[in-house]
Parts: structure tokens; C-alpha cells; sequence
């Protein structure tokens, strides 16, 4: 094989691996900050009895999920059943390949950009993959064969139809000002002008509060609402496969929480660093942490916003979304179309 | 046969296979599933000839919009029931003719060539086929792209007005 | 090659701009709750289309077509929209449907209990996808704005939600509307992946010819075959015509009087703008394709309105044979080897057209002129002695029936005069025998009705007052039938005027 070619696939393949596993230990321990931080909002102390902190405790979690008894219910229609959590989990984990987590580190002589595909459409593409979500939810509603699975799917399809409108519509504005697709386009324009969040607060705030319902967390969390649906599409769901739900919900977190970085906070930019004067490989690696910390900001969020704010009521949702956030999203078109055709921007 | 023309035939073939599925299986959520599949092998065939932004578009449209839309009315209408022998039997007949349709479809395609148009790739990579496919929608394609939001506007209010309760 | 968009191209949009326009401003007013302002829908309706229609004539002195120089026309959006006098002629067409269409809706609506500006809107859209349809130069745009109207229609069809024959009604066409589509799209893939455009003038001009080299030949034509079959469909002509008689008698009347007047001239635009633009070169090809299909819509069409008992079904044969008349002058187009033949037959479509939308109007408006409470009235029967119920009404329709089955003295009759002369000027004469034989046949179900008017006791008393919409829109057909039944030189020279706009691809 060409010598070149093998070094881009390799390369590919380490990325992958390391994006792989950097993702999914966000999520363990996701649980485990999600749970520690409930405790704290609530006056409590959280699991702190597995390791140090409980630090051990998502390890002891995925033991038990994988001992558990995996149980399929008599009544599910099995080929479906069994295809939903995976049709859910692989898009969650594929739309996180189009990130930028930072700018190129030089390893072995090349510049090895952090990430692993910079196409020229990717936001379109995190959007096309956070689409094909939709099946596995509203299919494990309907294969459960279960009147509140169901009702969770089908909630659920149409929450995530509807806010994925207005958090496209909110994209729209930074693609305007970027004039690009690209990923990395958007945060190098955002490092010459200054972050987005500064002049497209109201697109920000759609944005924010569509990713809350397009990965279904508080407020917004109606399929899965355990006072009138038990436990909504994932009610017939046991063991490994229900673990699988799980995964996929904490992955879409992390996704979008980098996607909020990416887009809103200036993605791995960090201002003044420039003027430091560091070799490449170290500020590679401090622009690196400045977007963990950017991304972990938002995941904070998120845990935060689900202990304080309680759940919608579902006709209040689709209002919402339909009636608030699409009408501002479209306001906010206008007037980043109007200030980028002024070249204020 | 090169790479690219292997991925090409195997994804034409899935993309054929399961599109005739979508007509042959028995229950409406496999065909609705198997003509997701079609789309994805469609948008994969896409990405091979360099055209992404289309097939991100054909994902995120057709496999991610409308067929849920799709698969959300099966789900809520129960069609087990409706689909009698008198039904199968007028489904044998239509395939008859279709296969003769088809059939005669081929003949045409073997007797004939389709020219490629090798100039095509090039000037479409040309600052990404983003750029391109732009310009040609707001310039070549200006006119037909803005009757099409009169056809969406139309569309929507056809929609409201049919589903609205009462007048 | 990518020319700018130039704010000149504005203005050769603009009629289409302002009934657009007008379409959400009536759409806007729908919202209206107060019951008073909204009587006035129908009105400003009207008006728009009467709007359009005056600065489209304006812009067309302004423009210089009616003076017509060949090759007269204004291309804009790089090849996408082409404003000539045979579009005008035929957006002159549509306004007009529309026009009627409204007029004798008014009290329809009413006693249907469907009142409700959308629907006015929606027609106003229809008639923005006919307009743009009639100047398309491009299959892109031909396909955008066929879709504008088809939707419309497909909406107008079901728009009787509580009836159950409209729904039925709406479902089917809109299922074999959304197949033509299909397989319209379908052809033009073909086409296109055979020319490598899908511009009409290059595919004329030069890119056809290169199609038609042996190995590329036979996709092209089943790519050509395939947008007859979709064009086919719209045109509502046999074996394509399933979906017509069920559409017509289901959907609300004034609908059913637009979709066979309208969206039958719109289809047939298009029909002969990719004929004599595109596939000009195939020319004795595609007379024989749709010589097929002229033949047996005329005769299916004419056997099987004498089997109806439902005056709206029966129109709607009627309608189809007419499509195969029409059919008639393309044929002609193609199949004719001398220019001035060529014309001819366009200028006896293009005609035809014209008073066909008069005439059918004018049926389907006495028609629903029998709609009162409790009483459908779409029965042969329910024109029982309607000459002493409504004098006036029974001889409009007298002469409408007349003018239909082509008897001399009426605008129908120069209308057919001029199709199947078209056919024997262009040594199709066989084709002319068989639609003189159709018309023979045709008398017996026309005159069935008059029969019906003029012989029978009327099954209950009482007279029947039009409104003044109605009046006005049976008295426009009545009087255009009659005029020009005697006198047509003027319409005559302006179909001839606007056919030589075709001129560059008919020579």
C-alpha cells in the first residue's frame, strides 16, 4: 500500500481510538458528576464510597451493568427492539468525529490536526447524524409493544423534529458570519473577531436551550417523564441495552456541549495567547484544555439546569419551541444577515 | 475494478435490494425501515462522487425528516390488518406489469450509453462543492429557487387548512 | 456564464410579482375574524387578477411584443423564464379562468358552508404556477412551478372537508398527481443525462442532436416518452385519465370548472413549449406518440360521457375528449414538414384553448347554478325544464352545449374548424376523420341536456335567481361564445401573432 496513504489511515485509526475512549469515559463519569452534583444542589453527599470521592463508582456501575440479567419481554417485536438502542447510540457517537478539539500538534515531524475529519459541510453533518437519532427512540417506543413506551417515543420524535428547526435556524447565523460550514472555519473567524456568544446572544440561547430538548435532559425530558410515563421508551429496556440508552444520552451531551463551544465560545481559541509566545506542541495542548474547559462548563450546565429547573408540561413545549424559539431564531437571521451585509461584523 | 467502483456497487446494490424490499415486506414499519436504508446507500453513493453537501442534506431531509414523519403515522395507524388477499392479489398483477415496466426499462438502458461528464468533479471541488452548489442555486437557479418557497408556502397552507377542525 | 442577477429581470417577473403578492395579502386578510370585511375576499380577488392582467398588457406594449419581431422574446434568469407573446396569451388565459372562477364561486361556497379566504388565495397561487409554467424555459423551472399549481389544486379539490366525495376525491388525484410527478422527473434525468442541460432552447438548439447519436438515442427517448406520460396525465388524456372523472365530480364545483379550463391550458403550455423548444428535432416521433393518445382519449372519452347520469362526470369526459381535440394541433406542430402547417396547428391549440376556458367555465356555471339547499343538482335531471325556471340560464347553456359539441355559429365550432383543418393541412387527415366521427358522437350527450332544458317538465317549481357574480361570469361566456362564434378575426389574429413567438424553433 502507498506509504502516505497508510500513515493518513493510521493516523485516522489512533484519532478515532483515543476520541472513542476520551467520549466514553465522559460519559461514565458524567453519572457520576451528574449524581455528585444533584447531591450537592440538594444538600447531600452524592456516592462517595467507591474509591476516592466515589471516583470508581461509574467502573462499579458498568460491572453491574454488564452482570445484570438482561431481560426481553415476551410482548416486544423482537428485530426492532433489539436494533433501537444501537440505532441510537451510533449516531450519538459518530456526530463527535466532525469536532475541532484543537489546532495541530506536531508529532513525528507532521502536523497532526486534533480532529478527526475536518469536512467542509460538518455542521451539516452533526445535524444529519443527530437527526437519524429520531429512529432509535420512536422504533424502542414502538417495539416495546407498551402504551407509555409508545407515547415516549412519539414524544420524543416529535420534540426532537421540532427543535431540531430552531436549533438549525440558530445555526444558520453563524454560518452567515463565518461563511462556511467548516468547523474549523467558524472558530478561526471567531478567534479574529471575537466570540460569537458576544453579538449572537439570542441565537446562543436558542441554540442552548434546543440542545436541552433534542437530548431530551430537564426540563424537556417528557419521554421519558417517570410521573405519567413510567419510564418512557426505555421502560422495557434491562441491562446492557438499557445501559446503552444511557450512553447515548450523555454522549449527545457531550456532543453538544462541544458544539456550543465550538460555536458559541470561540471553540479552542484562547485570547491573548498568541501574545505569549509558546512553541506550537504547548499551546496546542493549553488551547486542547481551554476547550475541555469550555465543553465541561456546559456540561455543568446541564447537570445544573436539571436540579433547579422543574419539567415542562408537553403542550407548553411544543409552544415553545414552535411559537418562542423558531420566530426569535428567525428574527435573529435577519439581524446577523443585516449587521454581516453592513460589515459590522 | 478500483476501489471507489466496488463501494459503488456494493452500496447501488443495497440501495437496490432494499428498495425493492420496501414494496415486498409484509409490515409497514420494515418497509419504512428498509427505505431508510435506501437513502442512506443513496447518500453514500453521494459522498463517493465528492458531492457531500448533498448527501448530508439527503440524510438530514429525506432519512431524517420525512421518513420519520413516515414512520411516526405507521406507527400510529395499525396497517396489519388492511392488507387483505384481494389486495395481495391486485399487488401480483401490478408486479407483473411493473417487472414488464422494469424489464423493458433495462432493454432501453442496454441499448443506449449515458456520456459521463468528466468536467463536472473538477470544477465542483473548486473551493468545495459548497461554493458551487451555492452559486448555481443563486444564480443559474435563482428564479425556480424562489417559486419553490411560493411551493412550500403553498404546500404549508394546504396542510393547515386540510388538518384544521372546522372553518 | 453566470450572469449576476440584474434588477431588470424584476420587472419581466413583475405581474407574477403582484398576484403573489396579493395571494398572502388575501391570505393575511383570512385571519380577519369580522364577518363583513371578509365578503369582500371575492371582490379584491377579482381585482388582483384584473391588476395582473392590466400590467401584464402593459408591460407587454412596454416591452414592444405586440409589435413582434422574431425571434420575440425576453430571456431572463439566465434561460430560466421567457417572457414572448405565446406565454402572454396564455397567462392572459389563466387570469381569465381565474377571473370567472371567482365569480362563481361566491355563492357556491356559501351554500357549501366553506366560505373561507384560503381559498381564494389558493386559487391565486394556482394561477402564480400557471404563469411562471407558461414562460418556464428551463425543466427546473417548469417542474417548480408545475408542482405551485398542482399542490394548489390538490388542496382546492379537498377543500369540501366534510364531504366525503371531495376527500376521495382530493386523495386520488393528489396520488396520481404525485406519480406524474415521479415520473415526470424521472423522464427529464433521462434527458438530462443524455444533453447534459436542462435548458429547453439548448436542448432544441444544438444538445438534442447529440442525443439522438445511436448510442445514446434510446435513453433519450424513453426520457421523452416518460415527460409525455407525466404531461399526459396533467392534460388528463386517455390511458392516463383514471383520476379525472372522480376529481371532477368530487371536488367543488368552481374547482372542477378551473382544474378542466386552467390547469388543462397550463399543462398544455408546457406541453407545447418542450415540444416545439426542446424536441423540436423529434418532431414526427412524438406525433405519433401522441397521435395514440389523441385517438383514444377522444373516443373513450366521447363513449363514455354518454354512459353518465352525473353532469360533472360527464363533463369531465367531455374534458377528456377535448384533450384529444387539442391534441390534435400539436400533433399537427409535429408531424407537418412546412412552417406556415407548423403554426397552423399551434395557433388552432392555442385557439382552441382560449375558448375552451370560456365555454367550460360557462357549463360548469350553470351547473352550479342548480346547487341550492338540500339539492346537489349535478344530475342530468336536474336540468328538467330549467328553460321555464330560468330562461336566460337554459339559453346560455343551450349555446354553451352548442359550442361544445361544435356547431357552427358558436366560438367551439371555429375552434374545431381550425384543429382538424390543422390535421388535413399537415397530411394527418386520417386523424382529422376519426375527431369529426368523435364530435358526431358527441352531439347525442350534449343535446341530451338540452333536450332535458327545453322538452321536459320541470320536477318543481319556482325560478332560479343568479347571483351577480354568477351572472356576470355566464353572461362574459355566453357573450364570448356568441361573438366569436360569428365574428373571430380578432382572436384569431392574436393567436396568430403569439404562435410567432415560437417561431426560432418551429422553422
Amino acid at each position: 500500500m502507498d506509504p502516505v496513504l497508510e500513515r493518513v489511515i493510521v493516523e485516522a485509526a489512533v484519532k478515532i481510538a483515543l476520541v472513542f475512549f476520551v467520549v466514553l469515559t465522559t460519559v461514565a463519569y458524567m453519572t457520576w458528576v451528574e449524581r455528585r452534583v444533584s447531591a450537592w444542589i440538594q444538600d447531600r453527599r452524592g456516592p462517595n464510597r467507591v474509591g476516592p470521592f466515589g471516583l470508581l463508582q461509574p467502573l462499579a456501575d458498568g460491572i453491574k451493568f454488564l452482570f445484570k440479567e438482561e431481560i426481553t419481554p415476551p410482548h416486544v417485536y423482537r428485530p426492532v427492539y433489539l436494533l433501537a438502542p444501537i440505532l441510537i447510540l451510533v449516531p450519538a457517537l459518530l456526530t463527535i468525529s466532525v469536532v475541532p478539539f484543537g489546532p495541530a500538534l506536531r508529532l513525528f515531524g507532521r502536523d497532526v490536526p486534533l480532529r478527526v475529519a475536518d469536512v467542509d459541510n460538518g455542521v451539516l453533518i452533526i445535524l444529519a447524524f443527530a437527526s437519524m437519532g429520531v429512529y432509535g427512540i420512536a422504533l424502542a417506543g414502538w417495539s416495546s409493544n407498551n402504551k407509555y413506551s409508545l407515547m415516549g417515543g412519539l414524544r420524543s420524535s416529535a420534540q426532537l423534529i421540532s427543535y431540531e428547526l430552531a436549533m438549525g435556524l440558530a445555526i444558520v447565523g453563524i454560518l452567515m458570519s463565518a461563511g462556511s460550514l467548516r468547523l474549523s472555519d467558524v472558530v478561526a473567524r471567531q478567534a479574529e473577531h471575537g466570540w460569537n456568544v458576544l453579538w449572537q446572544l439570542p441565537g446562543f440561547v436558542v441554540f442552548l436551550t434546543a440542545a436541552f430538548a433534542e437530548t431530551n435532559r430537564l426540563p424537556f425530558d417528557l419521554p421519558e417523564a417517570e410521573t405519567e410515563l413510567v419510564a418512557g421508551y426505555h421502560t422495557e429496556y434491562s441491562g446492557m441495552r438499557f445501559s446503552m440508552f444511557y450512553m447515548a444520552e450523555y454522549a449527545n451531551m457531550v456532543t453538544a456541549s462541544c458544539l456550543a463551544a465550538t460555536l458559541y465560545l470561540g471553540g479552542y481559541h484562547v485570547p491573548g495567547l498568541q501574545r505569549l509566545g509558546l512553541p506550537q506542541n504547548a499551546a496546542a495542548i493549553v488551547q486542547l484544555l481551554a476547550f475541555g474547559i469550555k465543553v465541561a462548563f456546559f456540561l455543568f450546565v446541564y447537570v445544573w439546569v436539571r436540579w433547579t429547573i422543574p419539567r415542562f408540561r408537553y403542550d407548553q413545549l411544543m409552544n415553545l419551541g414552535w411559537k418562542v424559539l423558531l420566530p426569535v431564531a428567525l428574527v435573529h437571521i435577519v439581524w446577523v444577515a443585516f449587521i454581516v451585509l453592513m460589515g459590522w461584523a | 475494478m478500483s476501489a471507489s467502483a466496488v463501494i459503488f456497487y456494493v452500496l447501488a446494490s443495497i440501495a437496490v435490494l432494499s428498495a425493492a424490499m420496501v414494496i415486498w415486506s409484509r409490515y409497514p414499519v420494515h418497509s419504512a425501515l428498509y427505505l431508510v436504508t435506501t437513502f442512506l446507500s443513496v447518500a453514500g453513493i453521494y459522498v463517493l462522487f465528492e458531492a457531500e453537501f448533498v448527501a448530508a442534506v439527503q440524510v438530514l431531509v429525506y432519512a431524517g425528516g420525512i421518513m420519520v414523519l413516515f414512520l411516526f403515522v405507521i406507527l400510529l395507524v395499525n396497517l396489519k390488518d388492511t392488507l387483505g388477499p384481494r389486495v395481495r392479489l391486485h399487488a401480483t398483477f401490478s408486479s407483473l406489469i411493473g417487472t414488464a415496466v422494469v424489464g423493458l426499462i433495462l432493454y432501453v438502458y442496454s441499448q443506449g450509453r449515458v456520456p459521463g461528464s468528466p468536467g463536472a468533479a473538477p470544477m465542483l471541488r473548486e473551493g468545495g462543492n459548497l461554493q458551487a452548489i451555492g452559486t448555481s442555486l443563486y444564480r443559474e437557479y435563482l428564479l425556480p429557487f424562489e417559486i419553490a418557497s411560493v411551493l412550500l408556502l403553498v404546500a404549508m397552507i394546504g396542510t393547515i387548512i386540510l388538518a384544521r377542525q372546522k372553518t | 456564464m453566470n450572469t449576476l442577477f440584474e434588477p431588470n429581470y424584476l420587472r419581466l417577473i413583475s405581474p407574477e410579482l403582484i398576484l403573489t403578492f396579493c395571494a398572502f395579502l388575501l391570505l393575511g386578510l383570512a385571519t380577519v375574524k369580522d364577518r363583513e370585511s371578509k365578503a369582500w375576499t371575492p371582490a379584491l380577488a377579482v381585482l388582483s387578477c384584473l391588476v395582473t392582467l392590466m400590467v401584464l398588457l402593459a408591460l407587454t406594449r412596454h416591452l414592444g411584443l405586440e409589435t413582434l419581431r422574431v425571434p420575440d422574446l425576453t430571456i431572463g434568469f439566465n434561460g430560466m423564464f421567457i417572457l414572448d407573446a405565446f406565454s402572454v396569451f396564455f397567462k392572459m388565459i389563466f387570469l381569465i379562468a381565474a377571473i370567472l372562477t371567482i365569480l362563481i364561486s361566491d355563492r357556491y361556497l356559501e351554500l357549501e358552508r366553506a366560505q373561507a379566504g384560503e381559498y381564494y388565495a389558493l386559487i391565486l397561487f394556482a394561477v402564480v404556477g400557471m404563469m411562471f409554467m407558461a414562460s418556464a424555459g428551463d425543466f427546473i423551472t417548469i417542474f417548480v412551478s408545475l408542482e405551485t399549481m398542482a399542490l394548489s389544486f390538490y388542496v382546492l379539490v379537498g377543500f369540501l372537508k366534510a364531504n366525503r366525495k371531495s376527500n376521495e376525491a382530493a386523495l386520488k388525484y393528489f396520488l396520481l398527481g404525485s406519480f406524474s410527478t415521479g415520473i415526470f422527473l424521472y423522464g427529464v434525468s433521462l434527458v438530462y443525462a443524455t444533453t447534459a442541460t436542462t435548458n429547453l432552447g439548448l436542448i432544441g438548439a444544438s444538445r438534442s442532436l447529440e442525443a439522438l447519436q445511436p448510442d445514446r438515442a434510446p435513453i433519450f427517448l424513453l426520457g421523452v416518452i416518460l415527460v409525455t406520460v407525466a404531461l399526459g396525465f396533467k392534460i388528463a388524456a386517455v390511458p392516463f385519465h383514471m383520476w379525472v372523472p372522480d376529481a371532477y365530480e368530487g371536488a367543488p364545483t368552481p374547482v372542477t370548472a378551473f382544474l378542466s379550463t386552467g390547469s388543462k391550458a397550463a399543462a398544455f403550455v408546457v406541453l407545447v413549449r418542450v415540444f416545439t423548444m426542446g424536441f423540436a428535432r423529434l418532431g414526427d416521433r412524438w406525433a405519433m406518440l401522441l397521435a395514440i393518445l389523441a385517438v383514444a382519449s377522444m373516443t373513450l372519452g366521447n363513449v363514455a360521457a354518454i354512459l353518465q347520469d352525473n353532469v360533472k362526470r360527464m363533463l369531465a369526459y367531455s374534458s377528456i375528449a377535448h384533450a384529444g381535440y387539442v391534441l390534435l394541433g400539436l400533433i399537427a406542430a409535429g408531424a407537418a414538414h412546412d412552417v406556415p402547417s407548423r403554426e397552423f396547428g399551434l395557433e388552432a391549440v392555442l385557439l382552441y384553448l382560449l375558448i375552451y376556458t370560456f365555454v367550460n367555465i360557462g357549463a360548469f356555471a350553470l351547473v352550479i347554478l342548480l346547487r341550492r339547499e338540500q339539492i346537489v343538482g349535478d344530475r342530468v335531471v336536474d336540468f328538467a325544464g330549467l328553460s321555464r325556471r330560468a330562461p336566460w340560464a337554459a339559453f346560455a347553456m343551450l349555446f354553451l352545449m352548442l359550442s361544445l359539441a361544435g356547431i357552427p355559429a358558436t366560438a367551439g365550432f371555429v375552434g374545431k374548424w381550425y384543429l382538424f383543418g390543422a390535421a388535413v393541412r399537415a397530411h394527418v387527415t386520417w386523424l382529422a376523420v376519426v375527431a369529426v366521427l368523435n364530435s358526431a358522437v358527441s352531439l347525442y350527450y350534449y343535446l341530451r341536456i338540452v333536450v332535458m332544458m327545453y322538452v321536459r317538465e320541470p320536477a318543481e317549481a319556482g325560478r332560479i335567481v343568479p347571483s351577480l357574480g354568477q351572472r356576470v361570469a355566464i353572461a362574459a361566456c355566453l357573450g364570448f361564445t356568441v361573438i366569436f362564434g360569428i365574428y373571430p378575426q380578432p382572436i384569431l389574429a392574436l393567436a396568430e401573432r403569439s404562435v410567432l413567438a415560437l417561431a426560432p424553433w418551429t422553422s
